[in-house]
Order: C-alpha cells, then structure tokens, then sequence
C-alpha cells in the first residue's frame, strides 16, 4: 500500500486548501460535539463532586417536606436517638457586592461524618471547629475560591444575605487539590450558626446526612416524623441527572447536526478528490489494482483527513466547551438548581468519543465515493460525462429515497409516543430524506433562474446557470450541505421565537397583578405577621394573592406544589389546555382538587379527572386533577392548589408571596415607592412590578437560548466553509477550461463575475431550499422535540425575520465562498494551466 | 491532678505529629490546631491564684469563664461470678471564646465539650473506646450544678447533691460496641486536693480547682457487644477546672487513682520534666480509712516504672508496672495493669487503665485497685 500512501500524500499536499478546508470541516463538527460533550460532563461531574465533598460517604440524607428542618430534630435525633454518625447542613446562596453567586454552606465541624471532606479527621480539613464556632461570622474557603474572590486568610469578605449585608472573616483556607476541594469551589464554608443568620433561617436545617445501615435506617425510618422524609443519598445526584436529561440531550442533537454537516463535507471533499484523480485512477486500475484497494484507498484518505481533523477538533473543543461552559451552566442555575462550574473536566471518555463519530462520520461519508471511484473503467475515464450520469441517477433516485425516509420519519413518530431520542431520529430522517431531493430542487431552480439570470447578467448569468446545470456532481452536494445548515438555522430560529412569543403571551395573562412582593433570597421563611394587614390599610390596593412553595416528597423527584390563595379573578389568570370542567374555579376553591401545569402533566401522565395522590402533613392523601394549565415555569411543572385546601391538610400559615392588584387609576411606581420605603426597609423583602419580573423572565429565556445560538452560529461555519471548498474544488477542476477562456479574451473581472454568480445561484437555491426544511424541522422541535423533552406545548409562529435572514445568509454565503477562487484564478497565468494540453 | 492539661496536652501531641513523630497510620487528625491552643489560646480567661472554698452543689456545675474543665469517672466492677470490668466517662469542656455568643442562632456557643469513654473487658482482654465532640448549645451538650447533670448528646453524668457534698446519680456512656449505665453514690465525703481545693501544678504557680470522691458505691449494668452484664463495684469521680496549660519543659504526666483494701485512698501524680528528671513535679493526697486525709508535697512522693510496655497500634512505650512510694507515710505500693492494652487511641492518645494493686502500709500488706493515666508519652519522648 506504500504506492497508495504516497499517492496520497502526494494529492493531499498539492490541493493544500481543499484538504485544509475538509480538515477544518472535520475538525468543527469534533470541536463541537466535543464541546457540549465536555460541558455536559463537566457541569454533571460538579455537581457529583460538590455532593460527595458536602456529604461524604453519607448513605442517606433527611430532607424537608417544607422548607427547612427544625434544628430541635437535630438535637433529638443524637440526644435522645443516639444516631451519631450524623452532620447538620443548613444550604442557601449569599452574593457578594459585584453580584456573584456563592453558595453557603453551614456546617457543624465537630459533628462531620468520618469520611468526608468537612470531616474532622480528613486530611484536607484544617479547619480549627473552635474558631468557626466561637468567631463571628467566620467563613472558610477552598485556596482557589479565595483566590478568585481575591481574599487571603484573615481578610473580610463583604455579601449580602437575607437582605442584610454581612461582614465575614475568612478565617481558614482549605487545601489540597483533591477532588473534595475541587468539590467546595465557589462554596463558603461556615459554622451552622453563622449559616442560620445569613440565610435567615434561624432554627431551621436544609437537611441531615446520614450514614446508616438497614437496622438503623428502619428504626430511623420509624422515628421520623412526617414532615421530614428519609432519602437514599445519591438520589440528588440522580435526580439531578434527571431534570437536565432533556436539555442536555437537545444540546447533543445540535451539536451531532453539526457532525452531520462535517460529514457531508467530508463526502462532498472525498467525491471532488476522486473526480479530481479519474485519469490516475484509471490508469491504476489498468495496472491491475483491484477495486477494493481502489476502495481502501479512498476511506484511508478520508480517515487521514479525519484523523488529523478529529485532532483539531478535540483540541478547538476543549477550547470551546470553556466558552460554552458558561452559557450552560448559567442555564442550568437559571432553569433547574444552583449550580457553578468552573472547570472542564477533561473526559477521556467524551474525547474518544468525539473522535470517533468523527473517524466513523468520515469513513461512512468516504464509502460513496470510494464505491464511485472503484467503478471507474479506464476507457470512460476520460470524459466527465460518466461522473455526471451518476450524478443526475441521485438526482433521479432523489423522490424514490426521499418518500420512504419521511415514511419512516412518521412512523418513528407515531410509534414512539415519549421518546426524545426516537423524536431526534425522525428528525434525522426527515433531514436525510430531504438531502435525496436537493439536487432535483437546485437543478429546477436554477432552469427557472435562467431568464433573471440573463436580463441582470448577460450571456454571464446564461453561462453561470448552464455552468451549474453541467457540473451537478460537484455542486449537488455544497448545496446540500448549505441547504442543511440554512435549514437548521431556520428550524432553531423559528422554534426559539414560537417559543418566545409563547413564553410572552402567557406572562402577559399570568402576571396581572400589579407588584409582587417576595423574598430575596428564596429561603422558605414566611412573610413578617401583619405585612397583610398593613398592606391592606395602603390606599391603592384593590386586592392580594398569596403564595407558598412547598417542595413534597413524592416518589423519584419531589412535587414543587404552589399554595395559592386567589379569588375567582385571579383564578382566571390561568390559561387552562382543556377547559373542559365548567366548574373549575368552584372545584378549586372547595373540592379536594388542585391543578397541574402542562410539564407535571406530562411528566406524570396525569389528565383531568385523574386522581393525584401527595404527601399531606396528615399522610397520603388523593386529589382530583381539575384541568391541565400552561405553564413555562419550569420544565419539572408544578401543582397548585388553593390556600383552603391546604389548609385542611396542612398547619402551615407561612405566606411567601404576595401579589397586589392595585386599584384603576393607582400610579404603580409610586405605590411601589412607597412601601419600599416604608414597609420593606430591612425586612429583606423585595416589590417588583409585573414589568420588571416580565423582563428579567424573558432576560433569563434569552439566556437559556444563547447556548443554543452558538451552536447554530458554528453550525452554519461549518456549512459556509463546506460551499467554501466546493467552489474551490470547482475551480480547481476547470481550471483548464477557464484558461482556454481566457486565452480567449475573457477578462479578469468577467471571470470573477462568473463564478460570483455562481456562487450567489447555488446559495441561493440552498436557502430557497432549506425554507420548507426548516419549517418542518422547526414544527417537529416544537410539537415533539419540545413536548416530549420538557412537556411544554406552544403555537408555531412563523416570523419571516429568520426565513429572510436565511435568504440572505445563503446569497452571501454563496457569492462570498467565490471570491477566494475567484481572486485565485486571477492571479493565475492562463498559460501555466494550458501547459499540459 | 492536673488533668487541667489534658486538653493542651493533646497540643504536645500534635506538635509531636507536625513534627513528623506519628506514624502515619495513626488517625490523630488535628482536630485541635497547635497554634491556636498554645499561643495565648488561655489569655483573656481567669488564672487560678487563690483559694476559695469549695461550695457544694455549686460547685459541681461548669465554671465557663476558665478555660479548662472536666468530669471524670472511673471505676472496677464485678458480676456475680468475678467478671471483672474497668469503666471510664471524662467528659471535658473548653470556652472557644470568653465572650458570650452574641447571636439569634440557637447555635451559637463559646463552649465545646468533648468526652472520652471505655470498657475493659479484662477476662476477655479487650479495651473498647469511643469518644464524641459537640458545642454547648442546642442541648447537644452542656453541664449544670441544679440539678447536677454534665452531658454530651446521650453520654451523661448525673444525680443529685446536697450541701454537704453526697452524691446520689448514675453516669451513662454507651457506642455500638459497648456501654455502661451505673448508679453512683458516695461512700465517702469529697476530698479538696491541695490547699482546701486549689491544687498546684508546678513550681510556676499553676495552679486549678480540684476535688474527688474517692470511693463510690457502683452498680449497674456494663454491656460488651450487645451482651448485658448485672455488675457492682467501686468508683472514683474527680472535678478538676482552670485556665493554665502546661508550663515550659513540661512533657505529660502520670497519675494514679488508687483504693486500697485496707480502705485508705491515694491520689498522686507527677508532672515530666521533658529532659530533666529532678525537676519532675510530685503532687498527692492521702485519705485513711477514716477519711482523714493528708496533702502530699513533691517531695514527699516517688514514683518509678518497673517495666514497660510497647503499644502495637502506635508504637508507643508505656511504663507498665509502677512503684509508688510515701516514705513518709510508710507506704510502698506496686500497680500492675489489669491489661496492658488500655491506650486510648482516637483524636487524642494516652494510656489510662484499671490497675491492681499490691504493697505494704505501715508494715502490713495491702492490696486494692485503681486506675492510672499516662499521657505525653510518643515514639521519639526522651522519658
């Protein structure tokens, strides 16, 4: 094979921007799954890291049904039931004056569980319990965090917490590089009762790790009360798992599209490098080498590129799981639980991964062309017309192929009820479908393009058209690469805004009250006793809406219930989906029933009608589901049930919220004004009005989606450089042509021209093209992709802004990728490419 | 005694092990940081400097404003059949601050306590141990003088005391793998060591607050893996509280709680010189039968190991058999340990065990029993 390799060394080195260009290729689609690969992993791994630190080799965890646990259960649980293989943690975030995020966590450093990292006996623990219990506000941190917050030991440290500003003193630094401080990055370490204050959660426990064998577990089991649940540790981390599952699979749809991309490139590359090469192949094979080493030849070139490509790849995806790093996982906190990752974890695993969708996309996108090349006779060598025979039997086949694969898209979809795997599997196959159709599509559409081709260009435009009719092999699959990535733009765009405008029409009918009062740190402790009242005396207040989240214990994931207290106006602010139970706000009001929001819903199964059973204070109890809601909260949904209701089965009075409805003709900003000054001073309240919760709801969308943008950005990177190479490589094959041209008095800037049209028609096409793609991709993303990953349903809106964007995109795409071998062939002399005729 | 240094003790032990002197193996993780502890970890609290007379049952509670205390028990018991057992229960308290915990969290606190627990289970050769750590706060721990009660989680020592000082309660210590809840009552009136109760510690002055109850009636139960023992014996409880730690050149200290058959008690102990054996510091009091008791001065006292035992989980030397001697009082006295292996091993290390003993006094055999604290004791100690 020695022959081979050189040949192909040899090819390689003397097309150095056809093959720098399919290296790239390669390496952005590995780059970018490598990325959201990384990321996925690395934003997982912090958060199991940040658990073992905290809880150590903990078997099992006591969490709250409300809100915190009552620090008194603490003291009975080792006192009086003697289990002492047990640690206090009281868990909230506290920011520091430029806005940062930090987790607190409270501990009892003289109660930690022997082998954890808080632990009195680890090795990483330096800390000294004497000194953080007795020193007021005494924080210790890990060597990076105070680095990165620019602290030393013995320093303070300036958060507001509780709607008080604190003054902590850093009074230890632990060290190491383990995992464990790996684990407590961002995290401030302090002593329970310094925790309690901060947090404003004073006599309450967020939970109690444990570590426990059966006998004590079921004598713990039965000591327990029923506001405090007894959970197997780990279960965190799992459920954790659970709630992103979706959004980290949406992430690796997108960036496996990106591969895809990478790979027709790779096809398109390998096809022009085999036409490129007919004659040499032909003369091989009259030497006697046989097709199958003809074959080889053509993947082993293809895995060459790929592998150098791959290379690359995981070395711009390291660097770009850093920039995405942020994006996801400012995502994550904003959408699902506190989370802070600062480090790419670099996986071995993910990176052989990377690498080898990477290999096996290459080799799969050779085996085309290498079949083509081994078919390659000698006598037929010569003419490209062969080439272009098979090149129009794609054509042909085109509608034969496309048809079965939606045929199957259906079936996928249809069959599979939940799946969002199979959901992205169909979508693949309405893609691959459509790809069969794209060199019918562009050959109609530059035929009907001749006429306005001829009257804006000339015999020029005439020319162009004709050019791309007869060099179909060559363009066919440029385009279709362009028309993919055209389309997924258009798909993702139009999905985002349908989602959008989803998103704003529902708060605009959500939030109608005026000003809603919450906590500023979202710690579960009730409103002061009177706030009511006095609010009620304010002048301009029409009427209130109280809230309460309470997290149940419910089998897998815990039950996010609202506990509203809303009169039959307020009820109306819901956007029920079915609207079937005329009843609904008397059942509401009185009956045992709640409702469910969409996610829950679907999440659960649940229907109207349906029974839902939850944890009450007083045991198991079943609730009637009254009607579906839209809601797009959280994709976890939530049950909301009325504050009478509630009340039968819960002695709770905590409020957390309110909502105020101002009276017509109440002048909002100053009513909010006013009771900031005079009420919420201190009380570590805050007022917002509906407008600035609307902003900050949609801020925290955009933010969701910015991830989302990028890899759309890259995706069409990728694209732009496969239209990139195909005119390259065009240009490279007609070299001769375009010499005998211009020893025949065509001039520069007419050549130039040609090509530029060129380009603009075949972008063009592609983005005429990819609007029927895209709008199908965005219809399946938002009525099964979205359904089936968060249970979210919304309208399909169709804004013309993305599909224009595209027709643009396209047409800039195409004309830009021409200047290069536009400006290339310029600087040629005509006579150097006719030398071997 | 001093077991005032205890808790500094534990301060040579790290620095021992700072210093590259543990085995790595051994878990004496720092709980207690050395710097903290030794540099002015006791200025700003009161120094014992003058007597006052010990008042009951005041005096049983916590006095906060020192920075050292402790309660201790210890004890022999026996079933019916002559199983024999060794018991203790220290439970110690340390102000982290000597300003209040100024805070709206219940758990807050300027106190930590820490205990110290074990059984010897002599006909089967085992030394069981444990030992637990919380604030004073939240009732995880805490001490009281009405009613009497010193507890750390579900360990405690508690009863009732009248004005002159009896003692009616029981102390309660129990792990997974052993226990003990025993009935205590006094047979004796408590005993102020030293100068009516402010015991010196050294010729710098040091000094503490210290009285015993030599001899307790015991009886209860003593659990060894999950098997319940009915047991009656003979205890010792000791209060002991200040504010020093142990002076320059001062390497631990042996200590011994001896009651004889001849029913006189003996308290002594010796504070090292680390290089120097003539500036040891001896300390002690005699009680006769009839409770009479004498104050024994540093020269009145000799101490001498006779042979010594080397620990196979740290390495460490132990002196083993001791010979304690009174000339004065007419008093030679030889303690043997009921086991050699009774070394303490957990964040703190020392060796303290049930002894028998055997000697004369005033020309007439004696035997009797007690228990015996060696700290201060590691792999590279010149003494």
């Amino acid at each position: 094979m020695s022959l081979f390799f050189r040949a192909t060394r040899r090819h390689l080195s003397r097309q150095p921007l056809l093959t720098m260009l399919s290296v790239t290729g390669t390496a952005l689609g590995v780059a970018v799954v490598l990325a959201v690969d990384l990321v996925n992993h690395s934003a997982l791994r912090a958060f199991q890291l940040a658990e073992r630190a905290v809880s150590g080799d903990a078997t099992h965890t006591i969490v709250p049904a409300s809100s915190n646990i009552p620090d008194t259960f603490y003291r009975d649980l080792r006192v009086e039931y003697g289990f002492q293989e047990s640690a206090p943690r009281v868990t909230g975030t506290v920011r520091t004056p430029n806005g940062r995020t930090l987790q607190v966590l409270g501990i009892d450093p003289l109660a930690g569980l022997s082998n954890s990292p808080l632990g009195r006996r680890s090795p990483e623990s330096r800390i000294d319990p004497g000194v953080l219990i007795a020193t007021k506000n005494a924080v210790v941190l890990t060597i990076p965090t105070a680095r990165n917050l620019g602290v030393s030991s013995g320093d303070n440290l300036a958060v507001t917490g509780g709607g008080r500003q604190h003054a902590l003193k850093v009074i230890g630094l632990l060290g190491g590089g383990g995992a464990a401080v790996e684990g407590l990055r961002h995290v401030l370490v302090v002593d329970v009762s310094t925790a309690q204050v901060l947090l404003d959660k004073i006599g309450g426990l967020s939970r109690i790790d444990l570590r426990l064998d059966r006998r004590e577990r079921r004598r713990l089991e039965s000591l327990l009360p029923a506001s405090l649940e007894l959970r197997a540790s780990g279960s965190r981390s799992h459920a954790m798992e659970q709630m992103t599952r979706a959004f980290r699979m949406n992430l690796s749809a997108l960036s496996l599209l990106a591969l895809l991309i990478g790979a027709f490139l790779i096809y398109n590359t390998q096809t022009l490098f085999v036409l490129n090469r007919r004659e040499t192949l032909a003369v091989w094979r009259t030497l006697g080498i046989t097709r199958p080493q003809i074959v080889a030849m053509v993947i082993a070139e293809a895995v060459w590129l790929a592998l150098a490509g791959g290379l690359l790849g995981c070395l711009a995806g390291m660097g770009l799981s850093r920039v995405l790093l942020d994006l996801v996982t400012r995502t994550i906190d904003d959408l699902y639980f506190s989370l802070q990752v600062t480090n790419i974890a670099l996986d071995p695993v993910s990176i052989a991964k990377a690498y080898g969708l990477g290999l096996a996309a290459a080799m799969s996108a050779a085996a085309l062309p290498a079949l083509e090349a081994s078919r390659i006779q000698s006598r037929l060598a010569l003419s490209r017309s062969h080439v272009e025979s098979s090149a129009r039997r794609i054509r042909r086949v085109g509608v034969a192929v496309a048809v079965p694969m939606w045929l199957l898209a259906a079936t996928i979809l249809s069959v599979s009820q939940r799946s969002v795997a199979a959901g992205f599997s169909a979508l693949f196959f309405i893609v691959a479908g459509f790809a069969f159709l794209v060199p019918g599509g562009l050959r109609v559409i530059t035929r009907c393009a001749i006429p306005v081709l001829e009257r804006c260009f000339g015999w020029m435009g005439l020319w162009s058209a004709r050019n791309i009719l007869a060099s179909m092999s060559r363009t066919q699959i440029a385009v279709t690469a362009l028309t993919i990535a055209l389309a997924a733009t258009i798909g993702v765009s139009v999905m985002i805004q349908s989602f959008r405008l989803t998103v704003v029409h529902w708060l605009d009918n959500y939030l109608r009250a005026d000003i809603y009062i919450s906590r500023v740190e979202d710690n579960g402790a009730s409103m002061p006793p009177g706030l009511l009242r006095r609010l009620r005396r304010q002048p301009g207040v029409d009427a209130m809406h109280t809230g309460r989240w309470r997290r149940l214990p419910t089998e897998g994931e815990p039950t996010r219930l609202f506990v509203l207290n809303v009169n039959a106006r307020g009820f109306e602010n819901f956007q029920l989906v079915n609207r079937t139970n005329r009843n609904a706000w008397r059942a509401f009001s009185t009956d045992d029933a709640v409702m469910v929001s969409e996610s829950y819903a679907y999440h659960h199964r649940l229907e109207p009608g349906d029974p839902l059973g939850l944890p009450t204070a007083q045991g198991d109890h079943r609730f009637t589901v009254i009607d579906v809601f839209h809601d797009y909260r959280s994709d976890r949904g939530r049950v909301v049930m009325h504050r009478d209701i509630y009340a039968r089965y819960w002695n709770d009075p905590v409020i957390e919220s309110i909502a105020v409805y101002l009276a017509p003709g109440t002048d909002g900003e100053r009513f909010l004004a006013d009771i900031e000054g005079e009420m919420l001073r201190g009380s570590g309240l805050v007022a917002r009005s509906n407008r600035k919760i609307k902003n900050a709801s949609l801020e925290i969308f955009d933010r969701t989606f910015a991830v989302t943008e990028v890899l759309r950005l890259l995706t069409l990177i990728v694209a732009c450089i496969g239209i990139l190479s195909a005119l390259v490589a065009i240009q490279l094959d007609r070299s001769k042509e375009f010499a005998v041209l211009r020893a025949s008095g065509l001039t520069r800037g007419e050549l130039a021209r040609v090509m530029m049209i060129e380009g603009g028609v075949m972008g063009t096409a592609s983005a005429i093209l990819s609007i029927p793609l895209g709008i199908a991709l965005a219809a399946v993303l938002v009525f099964v992709i979205n359904k089936r990953s968060f249970g979210w349903s919304m309208q399909l809106s169709l804004p013309w802004e993305p599909i224009f964007t595209a027709l643009i995109l396209g047409l800039v795409a195409g004309a830009v990728a021409a200047i290069y071998p536009a400006w290339r062939m310029n600087r040629q002399l005509p006579i150097a490419n006719l030398r071997h005729e | 005694m001093n077991r005032d240094y205890r808790v500094s003790r534990s301060c040579l032990l790290l620095l021992a092990c700072t210093a590259g002197a543990c085995s790595p193996a051994e878990d004496t993780a720092p709980l207690l940081s050395v710097d903290e502890r030794l540099s002015g970890g006791t200025a700003g609290y009161p120094k014992v400097t003058e007597v006052r007379p010990l008042q009951y049952p005041d005096d049983h509670g916590p006095h906060q404003k020192y920075k050292h205390e402790w309660w201790y028990v210890t004890g022999q018991v026996k079933t019916r059949t002559q199983r024999r057992f060794g018991f203790q229960l220290t439970i110690f308290r340390e102000a982290i601050s000597n300003r209040p915990a100024n805070s709206s969290s219940r758990w807050a606190a300027n106190q930590l306590y820490l205990a110290h627990a074990s059984v010897t289970d002599i006909e089967t050769g085992q030394y069981l141990s444990g030992e637990r750590f919380a604030r004073g706060a939240l009732g995880l721990a805490g001490a009281s003088a009405q009613p009497f009660r010193v507890w750390l989680e579900d360990w405690r020592l508690e009863g009732r005391v009248d004005g002159d000082g009896s003692l009616e309660g029981h102390t309660v210590a129990a792990t997974g793998r052993f226990g003990f809840e025993l009935a205590i009552r006094n047979a004796r009136p408590p005993v102020a060591h030293g100068d009516r109760g402010m015991s010196t510690k050294g010729p710098a002055g040091n000094a503490s607050y210290y009285y015993s109850y030599t001899r307790l009636d015991a009886r209860g139960t003593v659990r060894v893996d999950g098997e319940p023992f009915d047991v009656t014996g003979s205890a010792w409880f000791d209060h002991e509280w200040s504010s020093s730690t142990l002076t320059a050149g001062q390497s631990g200290w042996d200590w011994f709680s001896l009651q004889l058959s001849s029913g006189a008690d003996l308290m002594v102990f010796r504070l090292r010189n680390e290089s120097n054996p003539t500036r040891d510091f001896y300390s002690g009091t005699f009680v006769d039968a009839f409770g009479n008791t004498t104050n024994l001065a540093s020269e009145q006292i000799s101490m001498e190991p006779l042979d010594h035992w080397t620990s196979n989980r740290t390495g460490v030397r132990y002196p083993r058999r001791w010979r304690v001697s009174v000339p004065r009082l007419n008093l030679m006295l030889v303690t043997e340990p009921r086991l050699n292996d009774q070394e303490f091993v957990h964040s703190f290390r020392y060796w303290e065990g049930a002894v028998r003993v055997a000697g004369r006094h005033d020309g007439v055999r004696v035997g009797g029993q007690g228990y015996v604290e060696l700290t201060g004791y590691s792999l590279n100690a010149r003494r």
